[in-house]
Order: C-alpha cells, then sequence, then structure tokens
C-alpha cells in the first residue's frame, strides 16, 4: 500500500516536472536541431530518460540537469551532414544569407550565418540564445570551463560580425 | 563612423538572437510527453513477464512432447489402409535385374529341450525284445545255439551262386 502510495507521488513530482520544464527542455533542443519535429521527440527522449532512471526526485538544479540530458541527446541527433534550413526560414526566407539580405529580413539572415558557424561555436551561442542559460550553466552542461563560453561566444560574435557586415557590404555594393 | 556601423552590427545580431531558439512546440506538449512515458512503462512491464512467459512456454512444449512420445510407445500399431494406386500405363518391358539378397533367412531358433537325468535316456523295451528276453529265459541252451549260429552264418563268406543266361528260343520265323 505504501509502494503504492509512493509509486503515486512519484508520478505525481514527474508530471509535475515535464509540465514545468517541457517548453525549457523544447528551447534547448530546438536551438541545436533547428527543426520542431526532431526537438520533440528529443523532449520525449530526455524525459523517457529521466523517469527510466527515476532520479528526478534528487536533482539539484533541475533546469541544469535537464539542459544537459536535452543537450546530449540532440547532438547524438545532429546529422553528419550540414543541417537543412530551419523550419521558420523555409517559410519565410530565401535560401541563402544575401537572398534574405536582399529581401530585408536581417533576422533570418543573422540565423543562416549562425548555422554557417563552426558547431561549437554555433552549439554555445545557439544555447546562450536559450532564455535565461548562463554562461556557467552552459559550462555545466557542455561540460567545459566558463572561460572556454566565454571565449566562443566572444568569436562567435565576432565570425557574426565580420560575415554580416561582407553581407550588407555586397548588398550596398548592388 | 565605424564605431556607429559596429553598433548597428551587434544591434542586429542581438535582435536576432533570441528567435534563433523562439519556437514553440505544437500544442500539448506535455500531453505527449506522459503518454509517451505510460506507453513505454507499460511496455517495460509486459516485458518483466516476457522471459518468464517464454521460459513457461519451452517447459510446457516439453512436457507435452514427452507425453506425447510415451503414450506413441504404449499405443498398438494401427494397420493402415492403403488405396490401391491408379494404374499407370504399362511401361516398355524392362530387364528385370535379379536381386540376391545378401541377408540369409532368418530360422526361428529352436526352443531348448528340457534336461534330461540320464543322456541317453533308456527307451522301454519293446514287445519283441520281452519276447527274446523271455525266450532266453526258458530255453538258454536253445538260445546260445541259435546265438552261436547266427555268429557264424555272420562270419561265413557270402556265396553268390553263378548266373545263368540261358539263350533265347526263336521260333524259326524270321
Amino acid at each position: 500500500m505504501a509502494k503504492q502510495e509512493h509509486a503515486a507521488a512519484c508520478d505525481d513530482s514527474f508530471t509535475a516536472l515535464v509540465t514545468r520544464q517541457a517548453r525549457f527542455a523544447f528551447r534547448v533542443a530546438y536551438s541545436i536541431l533547428r527543426n520542431s519535429h526532431d526537438a520533440e521527440d528529443v523532449v520525449q527522449e530526455t524525459f523517457l530518460k529521466i523517469y527510466r532512471a527515476r532520479n528526478w526526485t534528487s536533482m539539484a538544479n533541475e533546469r541544469a540537469f535537464l539542459a544537459r540530458v536535452v543537450w546530449r541527446t540532440a547532438v547524438d541527433r545532429l546529422p553528419k551532414v550540414p543541417m537543412e534550413p530551419a523550419d521558420s526560414e523555409i517559410a519565410s526566407t530565401g535560401a541563402n544569407p544575401e537572398q534574405s539580405a536582399i529581401s530585408g529580413d536581417w533576422t533570418a539572415t543573422v540565423h543562416r550565418l549562425m548555422d554557417a558557424l563552426p558547431e561549437d561555436l554555433r552549439q554555445t551561442l545557439a544555447l546562450h540564445t536559450v532564455e535565461d542559460l548562463s554562461s556557467v550553466e552552459i559550462a555545466g552542461l557542455m561540460g567545459i570551463s566558463e572561460g572556454t563560453v566565454r571565449s566562443r561566444l566572444m568569436r562567435a560574435r565576432q565570425t557574426l560580425k565580420q560575415k554580416l557586415a561582407a553581407v550588407m557590404a555586397g548588398r550596398h555594393g548592388k | 563612423m565605424e564605431n556607429n556601423h559596429r553598433d548597428d552590427l551587434d544591434r542586429m545580431i542581438d535582435a536576432a538572437l533570441p528567435a534563433y531558439s523562439d519556437a514553440e512546440p505544437l500544442a500539448g506538449l506535455e500531453q505527449r510527453v506522459l503518454s509517451r512515458i505510460e506507453i513505454a512503462g507499460s511496455a517495460s512491464r509486459r516485458r518483466v513477464w516476457l522471459p518468464w512467459a517464454i521460459a513457461a512456454s519451452i517447459v510446457m512444449a516439453a512436457a507435452v512432447s514427452t507425453i506425447a512420445l510415451r503414450t506413441e510407445r504404449r499405443t498398438s500399431p494401427q494397420i493402415a489402409v492403403v488405396t490401391r494406386a491408379p494404374e499407370l500405363p504399362k511401361a516398355p518391358p524392362i530387364q528385370q535385374v535379379r536381386q540376391v539378397s545378401t541377408q540369409r533367412p532368418r530360422r526361428p531358433s529352436p526352443k531348448a529341450l528340457p534336461k534330461q537325468e540320464r543322456f541317453p535316456a533308456i527307451s522301454p523295451i519293446t514287445s519283441q525284445e520281452r519276447a527274446l528276453l523271455a525266450l532266453v529265459t526258458q530255453h538258454p541252451a536253445e538260445a546260445r545255439q541259435a546265438f552261436a549260429d547266427l555268429q557264424k552264418r555272420n562270419s561265413a563268406p557270402i556265396e553268390i551262386q553263378a548266373i545263368q543266361i540261358r539263350p533265347l528260343l526263336s521260333d524259326g520265323v524270321q
């Protein structure tokens, strides 16, 4: 009887965790995969792993823990070949940053340029875009030092700026 | 001028970055996660019984086959009803090769006779022998004389009379 009560309490706490963190987990997965379906699969797989491991009650920082599991699962799913364009861009913009720039959609242009970054820089910057994920949390979930995170963020921004400037110069030249 | 340009680029990047991971999952993500976990949980519960079910079925099959084999041995052989095959058209005569079987036909082994106390067993006296015994007892001298005559006759050389062949008589008509 006590066992059943314990199981029910566990299930309730797990349901609460899913309700609390599912969208956050989805954003982390989406920032890495840039595909809604894959991101949802990763979220489901992540929660399934946590449920099977039965360790959600002992998590010190559930957001950091969850983000780490999601990131690992998403990285495992990353294709070996260059990534396909993100869902939002397929509908709204052209096929490359120049076309996006010509159409005046600078957000899509920046996203395109981000997709073209080296994977370590892209993932660090992408995780940085997820709500409230600090450099410390990113360092924790990627298993690197905070200094490395800051360095990667800086290099990623510099590269983005250079490429964006080149795109803008090309547009103005035309 | 240069600084203004850089500030513009930073602003553009800052504006575009949050949208990189700002994706909303389809409605009901939490429910889908929970239902998948429920399905996976029930499947794993089913899988706990799977090895036992397999083991039980193997044991059952072994028991059934053992019982079937024993029952088959006890039952008397059944006479098979063979229907006569339809006659085929006569084939041209083929020289038959006589097959000689190398195996000897089995003979039934003779039953061992009961062991006798004395071998050869004493046979009962016939009526003639009984009469001879009575003659010897009543007339010993005559019996002795007859026995001597018999011995004498046996030891004497056999006399064979000369064969006389008479010439054939002709009646004169030739």
